[in-house]
C-alpha cells in the first residue's frame, strides 16, 4: 500500500539479478544416489517398473515371485495412488511388501523410496521391485535410485505407445511386451513396438512373454540373473 | 499433475534462497525447462499460482525458456538440436542418434530485492 493515500500501488523498489543455475530436481538426484549406494552395499538389485495402469505389473510380480521362492530373497514397494490391494496380493505370495500411497502425486520419488526401505527386512544379494504408479508420463522425471527400469507394455494397449510417451523410454533398460497370449485377438505388432521404442532408446533389449500361459517366462528370468553379474 | 510437487520443490528451494541471501522480495524467477523433460509449462504456470507461497513470492513472475536437446546422428554424423521427441536429422533425415540433456528443469536466474 502507498504511503500518501493508501492505494494498491507498489513503491519501486531497487532489484537485482542473481544467477541460480540450480536444478530443480538436485533433491531427487540426491536421494536416488543415497539410496543407490544402501542397494549396492546391500548387494540389493533395485527395478523400477512402469507402464500404464493395466499392463500387468502386479500379475508379472505374483508370477516372478514364486519362481524366485527359495531360490533368491525378494522385496516389493508398491505404488499406487491409494489402497493396499497390491500390497496385499504380493504378500501372498510370502514376500515382504511395503505399499505407498502417493496421495495425490502420479508417481514415485526417490524419498518414497527411501522412508519404504526402512520398512522392509535386509535381503542381501536379493532382488527389489519397486511397482510404480501406472503412469507413462510422470515417473520419467524420477530417478529412484534403481538399478534398471523396466517399461512393460501390454498387447492390448497400441503398438505407437513408445511414439506417444517417449520421455519413459529415454532410460529405458528394457522393454518388456506383456499379455502375449491375446496376441491372436488384437492388432499388436511387438516388432512395430520395439522399433518404435528405439527411435528413442537406440539398441533397447525386448522381451515378450505372457503371465497366464508363462510363455517367456524363462527369458525374463534369464534377464533378471544376467543383471546383477552386469552390474558388479 | 507432477507439476504440482515440482512447484512445492521450487518454493521451497526460492524460500531457502531468500533467507540464504537475506532478501524479502523475488519479483521474478527464471527457468529453464527441457523441451524432452515430462514438464509441461502452461501446467507448472497454473501450479506455482496454486501452491502456497510465503509472502516473498506472492508477486514472484514466472519466465520460462525451452532448452533443446542435443543429438548426434547415427547416420551421417550432424549434430543438431531437438525440440520434439520425433525430429529427424535436418541433414539425412535419420531418426537413429544418441540424445543428451533436453530434460533439465533449471531455476537459471532469480530476481529480488
Amino acid at each position: 500500500m502507498c504511503g500518501h493515500c493508501g492505494c494498491d500501488t507498489q513503491p519501486p523498489v531497487q532489484t537485482r539479478v542473481i544467477d541460480l543455475h540450480r536444478d530443480l530436481m538436485d533433491a531427487n538426484h540426491r536421494q536416488a544416489a543415497h539410496n543407490r549406494a544402501y542397494f549396492h552395499r546391500q548387494r540389493l538389485t533395485a527395478l523400477n517398473l512402469v507402464s500404464s495402469p493395466g499392463a500387468g505389473k502386479t500379475t508379472l510380480l505374483e508370477i516372478t515371485l514364486q519362481q524366485l521362492q527359495g531360490r533368491r530373497p525378494a522385496l516389493v514397494i508398491e505404488g499406487d495412488q491409494q489402497t493396499e490391494l497390491d500390497a496385499a496380493r504380493i504378500r501372498a505370495t510370502g514376500t515382504p511388501a511395503v505399499q505407498v500411497q502417493t496421495g495425490q502425486a502420479c508417481h514415485l520419488d526417490a524419498s518414497m523410496v527411501h522412508g519404504a526401505l526402512h520398512e522392509l527386512p535386509p535381503a542381501p544379494g536379493g532382488l527389489l521391485f519397486i511397482e510404480n504408479v501406472g503412469n507413462l508420463i510422470c515417473p520419467a522425471q524420477f530417478d529412484l535410485g534403481e538399478r534398471a527400469r523396466v517399461v512393460l507394455v501390454s498387447v492390448t494397449e497400441g503398438d505407437d505407445k513408445p511414439l506417444k510417451y517417449p520421455g519413459i523410454f529415454r532410460d529405458a533398460d528394457l522393454l518388456l511386451i506383456t499379455k502375449t497370449d491375446l496376441l491372436p485377438h488384437v492388432n499388436f505388432d511387438p516388432a512395430r513396438c520395439l522399433a518404435h521404442a528405439r527411435r528413442i532408446r537406440p539398441q533397447l533389449p525386448a522381451l515378450q512373454l505372457s503371465a497366464t500361459s508363462a510363455e517367456g517366462l524363462d527369458g525374463w528370468l534369464d534377464w533378471l540373473r544376467q543383471l546383477d553379474t552386469e552390474g558388479d | 499433475m507432477h507439476e504440482l510437487s515440482l512447484c512445492r520443490s521450487l518454493v521451497t528451494t526460492l524460500e531457502q534462497e531468500a533467507v540464504t541471501r537475506g532478501l524479502t522480495r523475488i519479483v521474478r524467477i527464471d527457468l529453464g525447462i527441457g523441451c524432452l523433460s515430462c514438464v509441461e509449462p502452461e501446467a507448472l504456470r497454473f501450479a506455482f499460482d496454486a501452491v502456497a507461497k510465503p509472502q516473498s513470492l506472492a508477486r514472484c513472475e514466472l519466465a520460462i525458456r525451452r532448452v533443446p536437446g542435443q543429438a548426434r546422428c547415427h547416420g551421417c554424423g550432424r549434430h543438431y538440436e531437438v525440440h520434439r521427441w520425433l525430429d529427424v536429422c535436418p541433414g539425412c533425415g535419420g531418426d537413429s542418434r544418441d540424445l543428451e540433456g533436453g530434460d533439465e528443469i533449471m531455476i537459471e536466474q532469480m530476481e529480488a530485492c
